[in-house]
């Protein structure tokens, strides 16, 4: 009887441990997380405020008067709708040119045996250490060759290959079983076949990530968009954001920037929700934290 | 009969009369080197967006309606500031077409000694622009020629001037500062003028703001140094004579407003109070606050009338009177595909009369040529007659910018911002400690 008592003591002091552990721990992650969340909040609450309440000191977390006009303002303001359309375009058409790309480069890198295969491999992946600052102005110079400066092609096709998707795509990869491949042989498949029936829908975890990551580094693209896409029909969400601080004079109207970027974060925001659940996976089993 | 000829006649000679008067503003606006009937597209690019570059795009509208219809404008405008400068470098070292850029004085040199900017010489030679250059503001001709040549064509200027909260000065029965004001005299009223109103300990209102920032360009110290007899280097721009001691007394004078007399207030106590100096001096916290001209237009939407003020000169130093002077420019690079457009474009936006005086009310920045310097502050603005006695007049005259040259950025950024900063932020409190190192540091930047 003692011993039991001893054992139920143990167990409800282990269950009381550990139910002080995850307390402490989700009140830690719940702190982090609104420190983290404070700024999009921040940015939300701002967006329905007018250019008053945004100066306001101290300032109002809660409009005092809700300004839902805004949206439409800073929608209209800008020609927003097209630049919305073309930040799809761009970042749709990345995404599929790079999960294809890099999907078969990472099944060649993983699977196929060539003579200098892995140091082919390191060849590639060291591309990614050469900064995009160095590649600017001899892209430019091709893309101007090319006829293609102020049009979408110009900020899509630079970036339908990529190092980093290559890197994950083979990492992922060759932790799929050999025998899954065997068995697709003995069955007749070629090296395609087997990637596209095979090993393709094995990988949709790293694919995911790959395309958040990509969806992401697309959507705010920044830099590389300014230098080539002067006309402002071509222009990108980010470009139109930016642009926006520089209207009505001396005087930002960050109210509507607030909204604007509102409404520029919600595809990223539903990107993730929908890609978590593989996203995670696609990091846990690739081993990779980031990149892009 | 007799009737019908003259009617004949009166029709024919006012037909002829117009014709005459339309190929005379023909002749006026273009130089002949483009064809009238040419097609194809004109890249335009800058930092202004709309509410501020409106003003040039109505007058570019009119330029191509009247005499190349068939091109296509295509803009580029409202870049941000920051970006503005990282990109244009890039597109021009990578050859892009384009045709006309946003130059700022800060930068002429940097872009005419890279090849980036097209020299304007040949093109002011063979066909002069209208009034040039004896009705532009000779300091900012002056801002955009490098090495004796002229890189890009002025379109605004920005004065500095102190704005004045009248009801703080009559409560404290004071006389607001003039264009004779000394440095010392200008301090005491700063003094004067700075009030712990709740006897907390911790000041209220200060006498004057923004006359000194941290990580500020030598900009807004030059004026200072110029009325104190020093300057920041020799004529040929190769060394440093920062370590004059006229030098050293002026950016002391600036230290000295936040470390000694307490008047100014600095980085830490404005970050404390929440708002930029701007809203201080807004909100009734200051006194006196030094800014541009273009802040005007600003002030008069933040503070309206809720307060009297005014605007009124710099002070003037031992050496004269100096106030800074900044403003921008049209420029043509090297690789544009129409240089010859953009030059008549140029000179179609700056200098014809009949839109001038619109693009100055229409800016928050003073147009380059003066005679159109009336039109720029609201007639219903309260200060609008001191403005122009600030602004146009006084500050057009002793405006003087800083020697920019193809090194200065790098300059600014690596020697003048890192040992200033020691100064406003307190770290240092000796400004003749950090002209020496600074003295030093530019003549190994410089070779001198």
């Amino acid at each position: 009887m003692a011993n039991v008592t001893k054992a139920r003591d143990k167990f409800f002091g282990q269950r009381q441990v550990k139910l002080l552990v995850d307390l402490f721990t989700y009140v830690v992650l719940s702190v982090v997380g609104i420190i983290f969340i404070m700024p999009f909040a921040w940015m939300v609450s701002n967006s329905f405020k007018d250019i008053r309440g945004i100066y306001k000191y101290p300032p109002d977390f809660i409009p005092e008067v809700w300004q839902f006009g805004n949206y439409a303002e800073a929608w209209s303001a800008t020609h927003f709708d097209a630049g919305f359309m073309n930040s799809v375009i761009v970042a749709a058409t990345v995404i599929l040119g790079q999960l294809l790309t890099s999907s078969l480069a990472g099944y060649a890198f993983a699977r196929l045996r060539f003579p200098g295969r892995d140091k082919l491999f390191l060849l590639y992946i060291s591309l990614m250490m050469v900064p995009f600052t160095v590649l600017m102005i001899p892209l430019y110079i091709q893309m101007r060759s090319f006829g293609w400066v102020s049009t979408l092609q110009a900020v899509i096709l630079p970036f339908l290959v990529t190092p980093w998707g290559t890197f994950l795509m083979r990492q992922f990869m060759v932790t799929i079983p050999r025998e899954l491949e065997d068995a697709a042989r003995i069955d007749g498949c070629g090296f395609f076949r087997t990637y596209w029936l095979i090993i393709l829908p094995l990988t949709k975890p790293a694919l995911a990530t790959l395309a958040i990551f990509t969806f992401v580094a697309n959507w705010n693209s920044y830099l590389w968009p300014l230098i080539v896409l002067a006309k402002p029909k071509v222009k990108t969400m980010p470009l139109l954001l930016a642009s926006f601080q520089n209207q009505s004079g001396m005087r930002t109207p960050w109210h509507l920037i607030m909204a604007a970027a509102t409404f520029s974060v919600i595809p990223v925001i539903a990107a993730f929700v929908i890609g978590q659940k593989y996203y995670v996976r696609g990091i846990v089993t690739s081993g990779i934290k980031g990149g892009g | 009969m007799i009737r019908k000829l003259v009617l004949l006649i009166s029709v024919l000679a006012l037909l002829s009369f117009g014709f005459a008067a339309s190929a005379q503003d023909m002749t006026d606006w273009t130089c002949g080197t483009v064809d009238g009937d040419m097609s194809g597209a004109i890249t335009i690019t800058g930092w202004e967006g709309p509410g501020e570059v409106d003003k040039f795009l109505l007058a570019f509208d009119e330029f191509f309606g009247e005499y190349y219809p068939n091109v296509e404008q295509i803009l580029n405008t409202g870049v941000n500031w920051g970006d503005y400068w990282t990109t244009l470098p890039a597109q021009l070292a990578g050859g892009a077409e384009i045709d006309m850029a946003w130059m700022h004085d800060t930068r002429n040199d940097t872009f005419a000694a890279n090849g980036w900017a097209l020299n304007l010489d040949g093109y002011l030679e063979a066909c002069p622009i209208p009034g040039w250059p004896e009705k532009f503001v000779a300091s900012q001709v002056d801002a955009f020629n490098y090495q004796g040549s002229q890189y890009a064509i002025p379109y605004d200027l920005a004065p500095g001037g102190l704005y004045i909260n009248l009801d703080l000065f009559e409560d404290a029965g004071l006389e607001p500062p003039g264009e004779h004001t000394s440095f010392e005299e200008f301090t005491e009223l700063a003094i004067a003028l700075t009030q712990d109103t709740d006897e907390d300990g911790d000041t209220d209102i200060w006498g004057i703001s923004n006359m000194v920032s941290v990580g500020r360009g030598a900009g807004g110290a030059y004026w200072i140094i110029k009325s104190f007899g020093g300057d920041l280097f020799n004529d040929d721009n190769t060394s440093s004579v920062m370590d004059s001691p006229e030098t050293t007394a002026a950016l002391q004078w600036m230290a000295d407003l936040l470390w000694d007399s307490g008047a100014h207030p600095t980085a830490d106590s404005i970050a404390a109070s929440g708002f930029t100096t701007e809203f201080l001096f807004a909100n009734g916290n200051v006194a006196m606050h030094y800014a541009l001209n273009d802040a005007a237009s600003r002030m008069w939407e933040l503070v309206g009338d809720s307060f009297n003020w005014t605007v009124v000169p710099t002070p003037t130093g031992p050496a004269g009177r100096y106030n800074f002077i900044g403003g921008s420019a049209f420029s043509v690079p090297a690789s544009a595909a129409h240089p010859d457009l953009s030059y008549e474009l140029i000179r179609y936006t700056l200098a014809n009369p009949d839109h001038l005086c619109r693009t100055a009310a229409m800016g928050a920045a003073l147009v380059s040529q003066a005679d159109f310097h009336n039109c720029a502050a609201p007639d219903d603005a309260p200060y609008a007659d001191a403005y122009h006695d600030v602004f146009s007049v006084i500050g057009a005259r002793d405006g003087v910018h800083p020697p920019y040259h193809s090194q200065y950025l790098e300059w600014e950024s690596s020697v003048w911002v890192s040992n200033m900063d020691l100064l406003w932020t307190g770290e240092e409190r000796d400004a003749s400690v950090v002209v020496q190192r600074a003295h030093e540091q530019t003549n190994a930047l410089l070779g001198g």
